[in-house]
């Protein structure tokens, strides 16, 4: 099987459940829409990236832009490794973003919890 | 949006009035004693509420805040001037019905303000309807009180907020403004914890198409005042809070 589709069948449901976890994360509310769309494209640019990586490596070559030998089986590995990776730092970046927003409601109503209780126990003048 | 009236039987008259407060123990109390009782404009009087967050400060802040009258709200984490803020928001909104809140402003707690300035926005406020007001403090009559690099910083940013977001406020970074009560769930929810939030309030009030206006004030800078101001690193950690905000929302 040739290479470059090896690496466009590895990667294409990487990429494509990227795109919906953006979408899902959007129509569920924990994302705005100006996030989801930024996600999509640059989704799309490594997908359209990856479709397009035989006919650019023709061309830099053919340009003597680059001297690399073709694709080999170890490169798939890592591109797609490097591509998964991005999956997850995403994913996590998401996740951390919600916890800390969770926390910083969380420190906030605690804070006003806290200055309701001084006020029903006294010690602060009523407003 | 009408603010001032009546909701319910309850008539809203009052000022809530911010002030997020980290380490001021020497001003704080004085700040809080500068904002008069009530206020009059035209026939109406507003009676004055002095919200203090105080953001986890290691000195005396909120017992001298405490001490001068004030309603202290108390973070347990150091989280910054808008996190701070945003808790005065949080608590004025909790409880405007109660309190019959009118009108909210945000005041600095370092003093640099002047409660002639609170007024002359409230008057503003109550003259034009509008939805927002901001003091300005970038104009010809303060030249001789802003020192050049933090006019040349104030601008810079006002810049950069108007290339990232369209804002036309030529003070973005101004700590004195005022809202109305209606208005203010349209703003309140912003995300940016620093410096950050003066720009991004301004932004969420344009993409609701609030009415902002802006007030030439005066302002009084201390040796302690410019020596407690941005330093070069925040102005860049919060150029970078702006840039995210723009690129990932």
């Amino acid at each position: 099987m040739n290479k470059y589709v090896l690496l466009v069948l590895i990667n294409a449901p990487l990429i494509m459940f990227a795109i919906l976890m953006a979408v899902t994360s959007y129509k569920t509310g924990r994302s705005t829409r100006r996030r989801c769309t930024v996600l999509v494209v640059f989704w799309l640019l490594v997908g359209i990236g990856m479709l397009f990586v035989e006919p650019l490596y023709d061309l830099l070559v053919r340009k003597n832009l680059t001297a690399s030998p073709p694709l080999s089986v170890f490169d798939i590995l890592l591109l797609s490794g490097l591509i998964f990776q991005m999956l997850i730092m995403v994913q996590l970046y998401d996740k951390l973003n919600n916890l800390s927003r969770k926390v910083s409601r969380m420190h906030e109503g605690i804070a006003i919890m806290e200055e309701s209780k001084l006020k029903v126990n006294g010690s602060v003048a009523n407003v | 949006m009408e603010s001032s009236g009546v909701i319910g039987d309850r008539r809203r008259d009052v000022l809530a009035v911010i002030i997020p407060a980290y380490n001021e123990e020497r001003a704080i109390a004085e700040v809080v004693r500068s904002v008069p009782p009530t206020l009059t404009v035209d026939d109406q009087t507003f009676r004055t509420v002095v919200i203090v967050v105080e953001d986890c400060s290691r000195d005396a802040t909120y017992q001298n805040a405490l001490d001068a009258g004030a309603i202290v709200i108390r973070h347990f984490i150091n989280s910054g001037a808008g996190a701070a803020t945003r808790t005065g928001f949080s608590y004025v909104l909790k409880n405007a019905e109660r309190l019959g809140v009118a009108y909210v402003a945000t005041i600095d707690a370092d003093g640099q303000h002047s409660s002639g300035d609170l007024l002359h926005l409230l008057r503003e406020a109550v003259a034009t309807k509008a939805d927002m007001l901001v003091g300005n403090r970038l104009h010809e009559g303060n030249k001789a009180d802003m020192p050049r690099h933090r006019t040349l910083g104030n601008r810079g940013l006002s810049l950069i907020s108007r290339g990232l977001f369209g804002i036309t406020t030529e003070d973005t970074q101004s700590g004195l403004r005022m809202v109305t009560i209606d208005a203010l769930p349209a703003i309140s929810r912003f995300t940016i914890d620093r410096y950050g939030f003066c720009s991004e309030i301004l932004w969420r009030a344009r993409q609701k198409n609030l009415t902002v206006v802006e007030v030439p004030i005066g302002v009084k800078y201390s040796e302690e005042t410019l020596g407690k101001g941005q330093s070069n690193w925040g102005v860049f950690d919060l150029v970078t809070d702006l840039i995210t905000l723009r690129l990932i929302g």
